[in-house]
């Protein structure tokens, strides 16, 4: 069987003003092609586990391994090589509103392009062209020359995947990219994060308050409640009586 | 409520008039201000304006250069306090600075330039390396780091920080997130602010050359020195013209940028 790209193991994580920790020792692998949601509570550890594994915060413990590269414990220069084999999609697209959607888009490229015209504020021809087929996958390659700005939720959320494509990650993260789409665009989201696993073989890991979606697009869904694993079962074998559980336990006061 | 809470706030209001209005009143007796001199000094005014007209036009060939050199002072003085604004707005924002260690330093810098009047660093550099329109330079230049690096600090602390942490995660370097994330953001903003101040700056030349920082401001000095209200006339109708073409310029390119 293939060795997941993402494969993390007994990952701890607390707040130091929090009574209680919000990840206990959470294990989760993907492997390549597939894609898998996480749900839970408000509270629940997702968005902290995604956090995690980008390292935009740092684990008490556990085992962080993106494409057989270990991310717990690094620092510097060494974290910052590492972060371009996982990119994370958030809830906001976080796109720079005064620059070109293609331009947007070819930043992602800046990890892979560390050359000292890309950090003097240039982007590579070759990366533009580049970012334009990235707009193609996202059905977007109309758009490329508007300004950020100017995009719908629903297109900000694409230009912001295809910006993460063009970092060429193998790990794919996105916490509640749907969250402020109508339907939908939120079901275009989920198919093309979908298509995106199955085509071009990434690991796809998807943070979600939709069980439905989360059930119609996912291969795997896992189910987070007071920082640790629930349940973590093929999309087909998910009740409702599991996806209850889960928002029933909040996490105690 | 009891009358004597009801009451509170007005007294309080009163309170605050009375301790404004002695300020006020001690305000006008330490600067000496007597408002009758406005009315005995009407003669005086009048005379001056008599003696002023007709503006002395002849002198239009000779006004030329020191209003470019007044112009020059301004433009070169702004444009060296961006260039070094710059790095220091960024050491001294919270978002972007290295470290506390620098921060304090760059705002301490910026600090102690802002202070200090352009009028005193022009007396300093005048002082340092002679009279002319060079001292003058350096003294906008020292005194736009501190007005401009404080407010393009302001500028880029309120930066949305979405998109540099966007490509921080893309593994991109620092400079690069500057670069691509915090410039495209600012850039429209800073550029507005550095022309607001080469406004002021033009304002600011004509006065520096009051204290041998040369341009039109030293011409109107030794005019007025020399009692030649018709040259003092000339030369504020060229301060004025000038300044009213530099707000109008800079009012349409700040259209343009922003």
């Amino acid at each position: 069987m293939d060795e997941p790209l993402l494969d993390v193991r007994d990952l701890s994580m607390s707040w130091p003003s929090a009574e209680r920790p919000v990840l206990r020792n959470v294990s989760l692998r993907v492997r390549s092609g597939e894609f898998v949601a996480i749900l839970g509570a408000n509270g629940s550890g997702k968005t902290t586990f995604l956090k995690c594994i980008v390292r935009l915060v740092t684990p008490e413990s556990g085992s962080i391994l993106v494409a057989g590269q270990q991310m717990a414990g690094l620092t510097g220069a060494g974290l910052q090589r590492a972060r371009r084999n996982v990119a994370l999609i958030s809830q906001s697209a976080n796109l720079v509103k005064r620059r070109s959607v293609v331009a947007n888009v070819a930043t992602g490229s800046l990890g892979r392009r560390p050359e000292w015209w890309t950090s003097a504020g240039a982007l590579p021809q070759s990366e533009l062209e580049l970012a334009s087929r990235y707009l193609q996958t996202v059905g977007l390659e109309h758009l490329g020359t508007q300004r950020a700005a100017t995009l719908s939720g629903g297109q900000a959320q694409r230009v912001a995947i295809a910006r993460a494509l063009a970092q060429q990650p193998q790990v794919l993260l996105a916490d509640e990219p749907v969250a402020n789409l109508d339907p939908e665009a939120a079901d275009d989201l989920l198919r093309l994060l979908r298509r995106l696993a199955r085509e071009d073989g990434l690991a796809v890991c998807c943070v979600l308050h939709q069980p439905d979606l989360a059930i119609a697009y996912a291969d795997r869904v896992v189910g987070f409640s007071d920082g640790s694993v629930a349940f973590d079962a093929v999309s087909s074998a998910v009740s409702q009586a599991m996806v209850d559980s889960l928002y029933r336990s909040e996490p105690a006061a | 409520m009891s009358g004597v809470a009801r009451l509170r706030p007005r007294l309080l209001a009163c309170a605050g008039a009375g301790a404004f209005l002695a300020v006020l009143v001690q305000a006008a007796f330490v600067t000496g201000a007597r408002p009758q001199d406005l009315l005995t000094g009407v003669h005086g005014m009048a005379d001056i304006l008599h003696r002023s007209f007709p503006p002395n036009l002849s002198l239009w060939s000779q006004a030329f250069r020191p209003t470019l050199e007044t112009l020059d002072t301004a433009l070169l003085g702004t444009v060296a306090g961006v260039v070094f604004a710059v790095p220091f707005a960024v050491l001294a924002a919270r978002n972007t600075t290295p470290s506390p260690v620098l921060y304090a330093l760059a705002r301490g810098s910026i600090a102690l330039f802002r202070a200090v009047p352009d009028l005193v660093w022009a007396l300093l550099f005048v002082s340092a390396v002679g009279l002319g329109a060079f001292p003058g330079v350096l003294a906008l230049s020292v005194h736009s780091i501190g007005m401009l690096g404080r407010l393009f600090a302001e500028v880029i602390e309120d930066i949305d920080m979405g998109p540099v942490e966007a490509l921080s995660l893309t593994g991109a370097g620092r400079i690069a997130v500057f670069t691509h994330a915090v410039v495209p953001g600012v850039a429209p903003s800073l550029l507005g602010i550095a022309l607001y101040r080469l406004d002021e700056n033009i304002r600011a030349s004509i006065v520096l050359g009051f204290v041998g920082a040369g341009g039109i401001g030293f011409q109107l000095l030794s005019a007025m020195n020399l009692f030649q209200y018709r040259d003092v006339s000339f030369y504020l109708i060229v301060n004025f013209a000038l300044v009213i073409a530099v707000e109008r310029a800079s009012a349409a390119l700040r259209k343009r940028v922003l």
